[in-house]
């Protein structure tokens, strides 16, 4: 028992959310474990998102418990949430647009700082932010466009700034939410690859419309519909499902 | 050395050589514009670097004028640095209270909450008899500054009072050029950007509007603080709505998120104001329409035109 729940970063334990009457999750179960990586698919509108929501404080959910490394986080602010180390890339691209990436990444790195700053002390004069910046930049793969504004980067140039900031705030736990959502073939593998090696020094749960791709790499998948957990097992027993294979697979597998 | 330094040593110079030459009328009027400035700049922490845009900043100067008034008059307090302090002190923790209230506040919702914060002060002051109701105090005994028992500055001579606004501004504008360029400036500016994300990354986003907003309350208090010793006289149109909005105006058509929009904001409006007053009772008419121009025009505000990277 007690090796098995020392590794569970994130516990959700029927966990439900209705908005104007419609029950958006029903009764929903997951378990994320450290050096893991758990893939949750589904049709649009299935509830994936939402998820992730109530995970990081931006829905308060209706009945159910969320704990983060054995504490409950329901009703924390935002921002504490985030303290316990949680990253969240959002499913629409959520960084600073008049922003170059090396900027979004440092002041990501400087959450990583104390709150309590000297006001009149120069950013410039801290070396850890810029330091960890350019390392996230360099896994990302987009050290060229370093200091470029991020407004004026493709859209999966963005979305790779987006990862690369919420990695520059060293999360223990990510939410990726279609993290490869606009990228072309060769960045879908560049992410991919990055999503895997992340494995060793995170905990992952990633939301993936590109099936097969994120079934290549997790060891761990929840299949969604209409709110609830349909299916959860790892990549095969999930792709051999008839259920999941009318459902989901069917319609968007390759 | 960059031009931009330059530019700026220059300006410092002739402000410093300037009394020396001016009447005393323009040493008066660029005193004003000095305090100006310094109020307009404390409202650009909130409106240019944190996207907090608030109409009801004269409620700190007013305050802060206000405590000299009734600490020299009511309560025989004659010292430049402890009305100084009490001023700044008791401003200060107005901005506290009204800034934990403000800050759960956003946009359209923000500004309406300052403004009904400056106008609950303005009544206060204007309808009771606190501080003379609507005909405000007379200040007669002007406080002088000492400095270790010495008479430092007689701040009844037009000139010596120009240079503690001198003193008073520089010592504002490189505060807030440090301030902006801190961490702390870093997270306000991202909070402009989007706050939303700058909560999700881990940061209090309501501590750094707390802060800001009292830094930039302080700030207006030292500029009110000013304004009482130079006219002599408290009244309640600088707690104002129009006080508010008029330092707005020069933070917007100057420019604003930047060090010297504002400064150049209230350079360029009390200018029009002295030139059109002369010319016309309905010199109003023309200061809204050059500031219309100007938005249409600069949106960025008039430092924008200068090419300059003053940001």
């Amino acid at each position: 028992m007690t090796s098995s729940t020392n590794n569970i970063v994130l516990d959700i334990k029927n966990l439900s959310f209705s908005f104007d009457g419609l029950k958006a999750l029903d009764n929903v179960n997951i378990t994320c474990k450290s050096n893991e990586i758990h893939a949750l698919i589904g049709p649009n509108g299935a509830g994936k998102s939402t998820l992730i929501n109530t995970i990081t404080g931006e829905l308060i959910p209706t009945t159910g418990s969320t704990k983060i490394y054995g504490r409950d986080v329901q009703g924390l602010s935002k921002d504490k949430i985030a303290r316990l180390g949680i990253g969240h890339v959002y499913q629409t691209t959520n960084i600073f647009p008049s922003l170059t990436v090396f900027e979004n990444c440092v002041l990501a790195a400087q959450s990583l700082l104390s709150n309590r700053v000297n006001i009149f002390r120069g950013a410039e004069t801290y070396a850890l932010p810029g330091q960890i910046a350019r390392e996230s930049i360099k896994k990302v793969q987009l050290v060229d466009k370093m200091f470029t504004r991020a407004d004026l980067l493709s859209h999966g140039d963005q979305k790779k700034t987006e990862i690369a900031m919420v990695l520059s705030s060293k999360p223990k736990l990510l939410l990726l939410d279609e993290p490869l959502a606009g990228m072309s073939g060769a960045e879908s593998n560049t992410i991919l690859d990055l999503i895997n090696q992340l494995k060793e020094s995170n905990s992952i749960l990633v939301v993936e419309h590109d099936v097969n791709a994120i079934l290549s790499i997790a060891q761990k998948v929840s299949v969604m519909a209409s709110g609830r957990i349909i299916k959860f097992g790892n990549p095969n027993d999930v792709r051999s499902d008839p259920y999941v294979q009318r459902v989901y697979l069917g319609n968007h597998g390759k | 050395m960059s031009p931009i330094f330059l530019s700026r040593v220059g300006c410092l110079l002739g402000l410093i050589i300037f009394p020396f030459f001016a009447d005393q009328f323009y040493i008066q009027f660029v005193s004003k514009v000095l305090i100006m400035a310094i109020l307009a700049s404390s409202l650009n922490l909130l409106v240019g670097y944190t996207g907090l845009v608030s109409l009801g900043h004269a409620a700190f100067y007013g305050l802060a004028g206000y405590a000299l008034a009734i600490a020299t008059t009511q309560y025989a307090i004659t010292g430049f640095w402890i009305n100084l302090f009490v001023s700044l002190t008791v401003t200060s923790i107005l901005g506290f209270f009204i800034g934990a209230l403000v800050v759960r506040t956003r946009g359209i919702y923000f500004i309406m909450v300052t403004l009904a914060f400056a106008q609950l002060l303005f009544f206060i002051f204007h309808d009771t008899d606190i501080a003379g109701g609507s005909d405000g105090v007379y200040i007669y005994n002007i406080p002088q500054v000492t400095f270790f028992g010495y008479n430092a500055l007689n701040l009844s001579n037009p000139t010596e009072f120009y240079f503690l606004s001198l003193i008073t501004f520089i010592l504002v504008i490189f505060s807030i050029d440090r301030i902006t360029k801190s961490l702390f400036g870093q997270v306000i500016s991202g909070i402009k950007i989007n706050e939303s994300r700058v909560e999700s990354l881990g940061f209090q986003a309501k501590y750094y509007k707390l802060t800001c907003f009292v830094i930039s309350s302080f700030i207006a208090a030292l500029a009110g603080f000013l304004a009482a010793l130079q006219f002599g006289l408290v009244n309640p149109d600088m707690l104002g709505w129009h006080m508010s909005g008029g330092a707005l105006v020069m933070v917007l058509l100057g420019g604003m998120g930047t060090l010297f929009g504002p400064t150049v904001g209230a350079l360029v409006m009390l200018t029009l104001e002295l030139i059109l007053q002369s010319l016309t009772n309905h010199w109003q008419i023309f200061v809204g329409s050059i500031v219309i121009l100007v938005a249409i025009f600069l949106p960025n505000g008039i430092v924008s035109a200068l090419r300059l990277p003053y940001k």
